[in-house]
């Protein structure tokens, strides 16, 4: 499904992943992520649609060995989506799957409308910056 | 060293069940997978962290640990763990089945903070030491060293942490009940001789304060709850299952237009397909209890598609019924009264039985293990008793423990039946799924396991089940179970005081 040109990975309307510059593009605005936040990010979307379980994704962010717990996990999840999603807190790209892991869907951008409607409604958390930690 | 783990904390501990409170319970269905969504997660742990700052002071450190060097985020892990368990608990309780929702963790963390709030941090602080305590050091014990990131990660005793156990290890270490061993590129945690001291106390005041006792029966009920295909592997290993019943209910003699209550109802199979609600009929009325909200789920939905308007199904357990005015005739029940505290639950029954009222049960009673295919497929279980140079420890009753609780709770023309069940051992999957992961028999040689050791243990009772089910022959995995029926009258003058 993904899409690999000039070391780009297509992430969907107006959003791709800069594999040279380890960054996310999206609406032509650079949005920067901590590395592992990257790697992450860049074997979900060499995985768009499929479904990853906690335990994978652990293993390809920190290594086979690593100490690391879920917990841990859920921060770097919780990076990828404020930089990806409209709105963080209701993520429409990034999904949860109860007891299964987390799938990774292209991105659809609202008509104006619809994003207008989604802005106002004030969801807390701004889904504005790109996030490094 | 390590003195605060001693002060009596039986009284609190029964506090903090009373709050609707767990610390790490044992709980069917809970391993290594996410216990919630990275969401609930969020939620508990941030607020698990400001709790935990307001009331980790200077002062309850002292009342919790002493002298000692305080650990700084273990506060806030006992917080977040006491709710996570909690929620989970609730969960079970509440729907039969795993799935936390928002509410269910926003409850959960109500109930630490108002536990917190009437009985101090450091109560909840000593009360989590303890429990987390004894079950990192028994695991260290039953394993004898677990390589460093398996026990940072909880994955060999406690898969369902999603925290890293990191800081446990260093405060372990510091009261020097553990060790830890370079081999090579690993390292491994073993117990020292303190800790082997420490995990006998702990276990001491554990066991004093009931606490393995309680855990068991949770892990009952929660097995129950995820017991889909009750009806289908009951009947598959108990052929004659529902004759046997109908002939009981017959016993007991329970008539058209009874009031009767059941006890321990699970899916509704004394209910319905053993005829108990045809029996009593529309005249009449059952009142069906069972602690497990997954078994009454089932129970309904067979109700609805009888259309029985006349059962009543409702969450309670033998110890405390549901139940405050009505007066019933007949209090029945199979296979129950073992999971109960007998003299309690025959109290109660006893309160809400009319006078000259009957009250009667039929129960598995004890049997010995000398079938040659079942001491085969069994051996695992067989050896940890041999190893003691005890029996197996299951919940099942001798044949004079039930009579002599009726008598003792003042119940008269107490009368016996003994009959023998036959037992049949189809296939090794439905077989373990039924007897340990379902009914929970040998719970009490199972549960101070740690838990991959559990795991691994029931899968070798599947494999070698397999194996036995390949050479034995289907009459040869056969074995005649003894059953007790049993029945008797509350007097009709109530003797003594209510
Ligand atoms: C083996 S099943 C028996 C069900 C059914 N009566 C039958 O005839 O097969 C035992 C049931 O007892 C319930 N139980 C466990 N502890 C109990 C308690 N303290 N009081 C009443 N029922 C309890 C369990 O939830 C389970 O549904």
């Amino acid at each position: 499904m993904s899409n690999l040109e000039d070391s780009q990975i297509d992430l969907g309307d107006d959003c791709y992943l800069d594999l040279n510059g380890a960054v996310l593009m999206k609406d032509g605005k650079i949005r920067y992520l901590t590395p592992i936040a990257f790697r992450l990010f860049v074997y979900f979307a060499l995985h768009v649609g499929e479904t990853l379980t906690v335990e994978e994704l652990i293993h390809r962010a920190w290594g086979k060995q690593g100490m690391v717990q879920r917990d841990e996990l859920y921060v770097y999840i919780r990076k990828i989506r404020l930089a990806l999603e409209d709105n963080p807190n209701a993520p429409k790209c990034l999904k949860t799957l109860r007891h299964l892991g987390y799938v990774l869907y292209p991105r659809l951008k609202e008509t104006g409308g619809a994003i207008d409607q989604f802005e106002s409604s004030g969801s807390g958390k701004s889904a504005t910056e790109g996030v490094e930690s | 060293m390590a003195l605060y783990i001693y002060p009596d904390l039986t009284e609190s501990l029964h506090r903090l069940w009373a709050a609707g409170l767990v610390i790490s319970p044992w709980l069917a269905g809970i391993d290594g997978n996410a216990r919630f969504d990275p969401e609930i997660h969020e939620f508990l742990h941030d607020r698990s962290r400001e709790c935990a700052f307001i009331h980790w002071t200077e002062a309850e450190r002292a009342l919790a640990i002493g002298d000692l060097p305080a650990p700084e985020r273990m506060a806030q892990i006992a917080v977040y763990e006491t709710a996570a368990s909690a929620a989970v608990n609730l969960a079970h309780q509440k729907t039969g089945e795993l799935d936390v929702t928002e509410a269910m963790a926003f409850d959960a963390l109500q109930r630490v903070e108002n536990f917190i709030n009437d009985h101090g941090f450091a109560t909840l602080m000593q009360l989590y030491m303890l429990e987390t305590c004894w079950e990192n050091l028994n695991a260290l014990r039953y394993f004898g060293e677990i390589p460093e990131r398996d026990y940072v990660r909880g994955s060999w005793h406690r898969p369902w942490v999603d925290y890293s156990l990191g800081e446990e290890v260093l405060f372990a270490y510091s009261l020097g009940n553990i060790e830890l061993e370079k081999r090579g590129e690993h390292r491994f945690v073993r117990l020292t001789d303190e800790g082997r001291r420490v995990l006998e106390k702990t276990t001491d005041a554990l066991q004093r304060a009931g606490y393995f006792r309680y855990r068991l029966e949770t892990l009952c009920v929660s097995q129950f709850n995820l017991f889909n295909n009750y009806d289908k592997t009951d009947r598959m290993v108990w052929p004659n299952a529902i004759d046997e019943r109908r002939a009981f209910l017959e016993w007991v003699g329970i008539k058209a237009g009874m009031r009767v209550l059941e006890l321990g109802c699970a899916d509704g199979v004394l209910t319905f397909a053993a005829g108990l609600a045809e029996r009593v009929g529309p005249s009449g009325a059952v009142v069906a209890v069972d602690p497990s909200t997954g078994m009454l789920a089932r129970a309904r939905g067979k109700q609805r598609r009888q259309e029985i308007d006349w059962v009543d199904f409702r969450q309670g357990k033998a110890e405390q019924l549901p139940v405050d005015e009505e007066r019933f005739d007949i209090a029945v029940g199979v296979g129950y009264l073992h999971f109960t505290n007998r003299s309690e639950a025959l109290q109660e029954m006893k309160r809400v039985v009319r006078p000259g009222g009957v009250i009667a049960s039929l129960h598995p009673l004890k049997m010995d293990f000398t079938a040659p295919f079942f001491r085969e497929w069994f051996a695992p279980i067989l050896d940890l008793a041999a190893k003691r140079e005890e029996k197996p420890r299951d919940y099942l009753l001798h044949p004079d423990e039930a009579p002599r609780d009726f008598k003792q709770a003042g119940l008269e023309q107490v009368e016996v039946f003994m009959s023998s069940s036959e037992l049949v051992f189809p296939d090794a999957k439905n077989v373990v799924q039924h007897f340990i992961r379902g009914v929970g028999w040998f719970g009490e040689e199972l549960a101070p396991l740690p838990w991959k050791a559990r795991e691994d243990l029931i899968q070798e009772l599947i494999e070698r089940g397999q194996s036995v089910c390949a050479r034995y022959s289907d009459n040869e995995r056969r074995i005649a179970w003894p059953a007790q029926s049993i029945r008797a009258r509350v007097p009709e003058e109530p003797s003594g005081k209510e």
